[in-house]
């Protein structure tokens, strides 16, 4: 499992740690523009944390929306609530 | 954002998406849905998170599912069901359900085996809060400590 501290920013040394690069490779992801980096001095970058997850794991920044099919379960819930005395309800 | 005890349509959908934004960049992994009956009176909500759900196959799963029934012009909750389960399943679980009018909690730790997993429980009201206490109960570890057996009620359908 890839194992990292959760902070709000991180280095491009800090990346490299975590990707098993080396720091001149996170620098070109950063170049090239395929990795968004906040640009805080003429060397000096910090990568946002969103940004880190989006490139770990896409899927599990970003909710699934899936389609459910619960048709048979409520049909029979209904069943069930109708049998139900009113005033219980 | 509302409890989803009594809830209107549109804020029903806004509440739905708003959860599973929330919890995306909380824990892990997350799956949404929600599917309505034929009749278009009932409706049922899941979010499923995988934890730790990054890199590895999930450790657990957060199932969290309400249903609720059309009633006076608003979607009115009448059951619940918030489960962890680890994985590979079996292999430990806690809930809170409520439904046929009984709250109740699930407990299965697997190093102490128990032929009834039902404990007495409470009404929860806040998504938050229990996927929080689920999450805990993850961290630390399943255990059934301090519960109270549920005694004479026999669960009508498999959850």
């Amino acid at each position: 499992m890839l194992e990292f501290e959760r902070k709000a920013f991180y280095s491009p040394t800090e990346l490299a740690r975590i990707f098993e690069v080396d720091p001149s490779t996170v620098l070109d992801w950063i170049h090239a523009g395929s990795l968004y980096a906040v640009k805080l001095g003429p060397k000096t970058y910090r990568v946002p944390l969103a940004v880190v997850l989006r490139r770990v794991d896409p899927a599990a920044a970003t909710p699934t929306r899936l389609q459910l099919d619960a048709r048979a379960e409520l049909k029979a819930d209904e069943r069930k609530r109708a049998r139900r005395p009113v005033a219980a309800r | 954002m509302s409890d989803g005890r009594r809830i209107g349509r549109h804020a029903y959908n806004q509440r739905l998406e708003e959860l599973a934004a929330a919890f995306a960049g909380r824990y892990g992994r997350v799956e949404y849905g929600s599917g309505l009956s034929a009749s278009g009176r009932m409706i049922k909500l899941r979010i499923t998170v995988h934890l730790p759900g990054w890199f590895v196959p999930d450790e657990a799963t957060l199932v969290l599912v309400e249903k609720h029934e059309w009633r006076a012009g608003a979607w009115e909750r009448y059951a619940y069901a918030y489960d962890l389960h680890r994985t590979p399943r079996p292999n430990g679980r806690f809930a809170y359900h409520w439904h046929d009018d009984v709250f109740h909690v699930h407990c299965a730790d697997p190093r102490e085996p128990r032929p009834d997993h039902h404990y007495k429980g409470f009404e929860v009201d806040d998504l938050f809060w229990v996927a929080d206490q689920l999450y805990l109960m993850f961290a630390r570890g399943i255990a059934c400590f301090g519960l109270q057996p549920l005694r004479g009620w026999v669960e009508e359908a498999a959850d």
